[in-house]
């Protein structure tokens, strides 16, 4: 029998572990515990009244929007369906906890979107981040599947809400689900329970066997406890590797250990490795995320929406030498701000400091911690650890080279600019000189990375040979570097997780049906 | 840095300021997400005000129904190390303000324990109430307590209708003395112009929006009083008790329009207006309170305040016994048991009458007047700050 083993020695990571190790560290160990097919071991220790024996038809790894959305669509196919959520039940959801809303092509106006967004809209909007599209067809694929989407969320229990307020106006693009990601979550799984799809929480897939070019069974650790899991088919929709430190590391340097988690812990790419290790071909930049500007102070992972700094188009960002190094008003903030996490990874220290006075104090959202403020820009210098000579000659310059009389609109580019400057300021530049100021350091915030696994239009994960797996599939971030390269649309990852998510599951299912 | 510490702090130090300090804590968070905003008129009201001080605090926490489907929704709720956990906190707030109405020899000494003793403060207070009607009857001989006395099924064969009119207007004289100094202290406190509190518009929205208890239903699948678990089943209860009461006092008003213009002494005949309003209203106390308090019963911990709970449940066996009583009065109005029970009904809706301001009887009003503040901001579209 062509079994390639791949047996790891299991470790089980805590929350309070933050530097999970690289795979490749971690001791090849062939010799301890070997389950073979047939020999599995009784599993007692199971998430609800899940039974873990016997083959099931889909294995779905993941606890998040595409492994449930994968899950659900195979259901629809196939009687057994097994979701693996590494994450314990409190914390399940992976990075779908923190999202909001989704962005989808649609006709008309309803109670939940204020307009219409067609196909050419959105594809323009994808064309226009970053470097565009990684491979055009799947991207064309995703934007075309979207419109079906909310209808289908609707279909298993998702619940929206109009859009009230927020600085994001994203009323007319996106759609936003009641109360957020973990309700949108809870209404999934609770749909999961109703379709009698079983999941395991804490269980953590740390290996594959492969069978010709089948995964045949996969080793799960269940809450510490070693278990073989038989799968027909296998669906990874595992998430990104963003919360591994060493494996961003690569490709950023040291500077990735300054960089913050929005997510969980447990997005620390095990599943994506395994995946490589078998062969799979990479898709994606390495260096691909979505990172935003977030608090300095937030704690290193899960950390969230609530962290986040949407004071930079109506402040003036310096950088730990108190320069300028970017255009704070470049574009409308729904556009802009994924630039921003990378813009500040890549200043000296990781770190920047946007800086206001009182008179925009209302424009976005108040930061979770609140801000230093003081009535002198000495004060506020003195408050984040800036020079303060420097910090009041960068704000007079920029003070000075506002260009008078255009009147300040915070809805619309506005064409309040600076002239002279280096970078300038092309929007809503308003002097700094009304006190109260108030500072913040932020740090950058990772969301999701996007290098992954490359597939095709069935979401089968595709080899470095040019093969396919027979029986892997992949949904989410794990093969978001599919669609994205560089930059991010708000919303856009659950449209990728759902579209991708939805024909996963079928087409897992459909395998297995033959 | 970790937030856990002030959660620590706080957990450590009982005192009202650090109350407060948490609750402005969790809001700051909650105002940087904002997810929650479908749910209720709470998040709206928040995201109105970008610094908050203790007075906003007390006005989300009033207008806060406690549906707890925001709680369920949280990515920061425990374990997360930020700790959200609003309907725990906003109710530990809306018990300072329930107590701040308490008599200064009461609040003084740890009224909670007070309030949290309720049943026994109000079964004693019955009891004694009930051995003064008692001692009234005795102008008709002691056993008239067991015997029936003409005219059959009038309460003032056993008592004169001067003496209760008297007692009720004594009582609620005193009653409505400290509801009104707390109505005027809260909205003091939480909105400032007295003015305020006499707009037509907003009272109207107010009364509309508390008669239809739109904040219960938080967004869409009613309350969580389980996670997992979201019905209706608490907004209907509510209400059947709210209902209950209310036509429990369409009942006495009839009567005395009965009596008083129509010269119709009691007994009313069944199918009178206060017979059959006061039976409705009965039954929908007693199922009311019944349901409540097994839905108090079964709920989960986490998403509450304890000593609120404690009061809640006072409060409940108060108006079941109100109910309980008051049917009991009815059914028995022509047996020789008459007299007796309707001694303890008199003294339950006296005690009650008398303890109103100081217990969750005045919650009603607080929710009111954090409507009337809530849609006096959304009338004015004007930022509080």
């Amino acid at each position: 029998m062509g079994i390639s083993r791949r047996y790891y020695t299991i470790r089980h990571r805590s929350l309070t572990r933050p530097f999970p190790p690289l795979r490749s560290n971690r001791t090849i160990d062939t010799g301890e515990m070997v389950v073979l097919p047939g020999e599995s071991e009784t599993i007692t220790k199971l998430s609800g009244n899940t039974d873990l024996s016997g083959e099931f038809d889909v294995v779905v790894i993941g606890g998040g929007n595409a492994a449930l959305v994968a899950a659900m669509s195979a259901r629809h196919y196939v009687k057994r369906v097994l979701v693996l959520e590494r994450a314990p039940y409190e914390v399940r959801g992976g990075n779908t906890r923190h999202t909001r809303n989704v962005r989808c092509v649609h006709q008309q106006i309803d109670a939940y979107n204020t307009g219409s967004y067609l196909y050419e809209e959105l594809w323009d909007d994808l064309c226009n981040i970053g470097s565009g599209p990684s491979n055009e067809k799947l991207a064309e694929l995703t934007v075309r599947e979207s419109e079906s989407v909310p209808g289908w969320m609707s279909e298993h229990g998702v619940l929206w809400q109009p859009p009230l307020s927020g600085t994001l106006h994203l009323g007319r693009t996106n759609r936003f689900f009641l109360g957020g990601g973990k309700a949108l979550l809870n209404s999934y799984y609770r749909t999961l329970s109703a379709m009698s799809i079983n999941v395991s929480y804490g269980s953590s897939v740390e290996g594959f066997i492969e069978q010709g070019d089948s995964v045949t069974h996969l080793l799960v650790d269940i809450d510490g406890k070693r278990c073989q899991i038989d799968a027909r088919a296998v669906v990874c929709a595992s998430g990104g590797f963003e919360a591994n430190f060493e494996w961003l590391a690569r490709y950023w340097g040291d500077s990735a250990y300054n960089y913050l988690i929005r997510g969980p812990v447990y997005n620390d790419g095990t599943v994506l490795s395994l995946l490589y290790d078998l062969g799979a071909e990479p898709a994606g930049q390495e260096r691909g995320f979505h990172a935003v500007a977030i608090d300095a102070r937030s704690p290193r992972f899960d950390g969230g929406i609530a962290t986040r700094i949407d004071a930079i188009p109506f402040s003036v960002v310096l950088n730990c030498h108190g320069e300028r190094f970017y255009d704070e008003g470049e574009d409308l903030w729904p556009k802009r701000y994924a630039v921003w996490g990378t813009n500040i990874a890549l200043q000296d220290n990781q770190i920047a400091y946007a800086i206001w006075d009182s008179k925009v104090v209302r424009e976005f959202l108040p930061p979770m911690y609140g801000p230093s403020s003081s009535m002198t820009l000495a004060g506020i210098a003195d408050s984040i650890g800036l020079d303060p000579d420097r910090l009041e000659r960068t704000i007079s310059e920029y003070n000075t080279a506002i260009v008078p009389g255009v009147a300040f609109d915070p809805t619309r580019l506005d064409g309040a600019h600076t002239s002279g400057l280096t970078p300038e300021k092309s929007n809503w530049a308003q002097p700094i000189d009304q006190p109260p100021y108030y500072a913040i350091a932020m740090r950058p915030g990772i969301t999701f990375t996007y290098m992954g696994v490359k597939i095709d239009s069935n979401a089968k994960v595709q080899r470095e040979d040019g093969s396919c797996f027979a029986n892997v599939f992949a949904a989410g971030e794990i093969m978001s570097g599919n669609i994205l390269s560089s930059g991010y649309l708000a919303g856009f990852g659950l449209t990728i997780g759902s579209v991708w998510g939805r024909i996963a599951g079928r087409e897992a299912a459909r395998y297995v049906s033959g | 840095m970790s937030v856990a510490d002030p959660v620590y702090r706080y957990r450590n130090d009982q005192t009202e300021n650090a109350l407060f300090v948490e609750a402005e804590r969790q809001l700051n968070i909650c105002n940087s997400c904002r997810y929650c905003e479908g749910y209720c008129a709470v998040y709206p009201a928040l995201e109105r005000r970008i610094v908050l001080d203790r007075s906003d605090i007390v006005h989300l926490a009033n207008l806060c129904h406690d549906c707890r489907a925001c709680l369920y929704a949280c990515m920061y709720a425990p374990p997360h190390e930020f700790g959200v956990n609003p309907p725990a906190i906003l109710a530990e707030v809306r018990r300072t303000t329930y107590r701040s109405q308490a008599p200064w020899f009461v609040r003084k000494r740890e009224s909670v324990r007070v309030l949290a003793s309720f049943p026994l403060a109000f079964f004693s207070t019955v009891f004694g109430i009930a051995i003064v009607v008692m001692l009234i009857y005795v102008g008709h001989g002691l056993s008239s307590l067991f015997h029936t006395l003409d005219p059959v099924g009038s309460p003032y064969a056993f008592i004169s209708y001067e003496t209760i009119i008297t007692v009720s207007l004594v009582i609620s004289g005193f009653s409505l003395v400290f509801v009104t100094a707390g109505v005027i202290t809260y909205w003091r406190e939480t909105r400032g112009p007295l003015a305020d509190l006499f707009r037509p518009g907003p009272w109207a929205r107010a009364l509309r929006d508390g008669a239809t208890l739109r904040n219960m239903r938080g967004g869409a699948e009613g309350c969580y009083m389980k996670e997992n678990h979201a019905s209706s089943e608490r907004r209907i209860l509510h209400y059947l008790v709210s209902y209950g009461f209310l036509l429990c006092f369409v009942a006495t008003i009839a009567a005395a329009i009965e009596q008083d213009l129509f010269s119709i002494q009691p007994p009313f005949a069944l199918l009178s207006l206060p017979v059959i309003s006061g039976a409705l209203g009965g039954g929908g106390l007693v199922l009311g309170s019944l349901g409540l308090l097994r839905l108090k019963s079964t709920q989960e911990v986490i998403a509450t305040d304890g000593p609120m709970t404690a009061m809640d449940r006072s409060f409940l066996i108060a108006l079941l016994t109100l109910g309980v009583t008051g049917v009991a009065t009815l059914v028995s109005r022509s047996s020789s048991i008459y007299g007796f029970v309707l001694a303890i009904h008199l003294a339950v809706v006296w005690t009650c009458l008398m303890l109103a301001p100081f217990t969750k009887f005045i919650h009603f009003i607080y929710r009111l007047l954090a409507l009337v503040q809530d849609n006096l901001e959304r009338a004015d579209k004007l930022a509080v700050r």
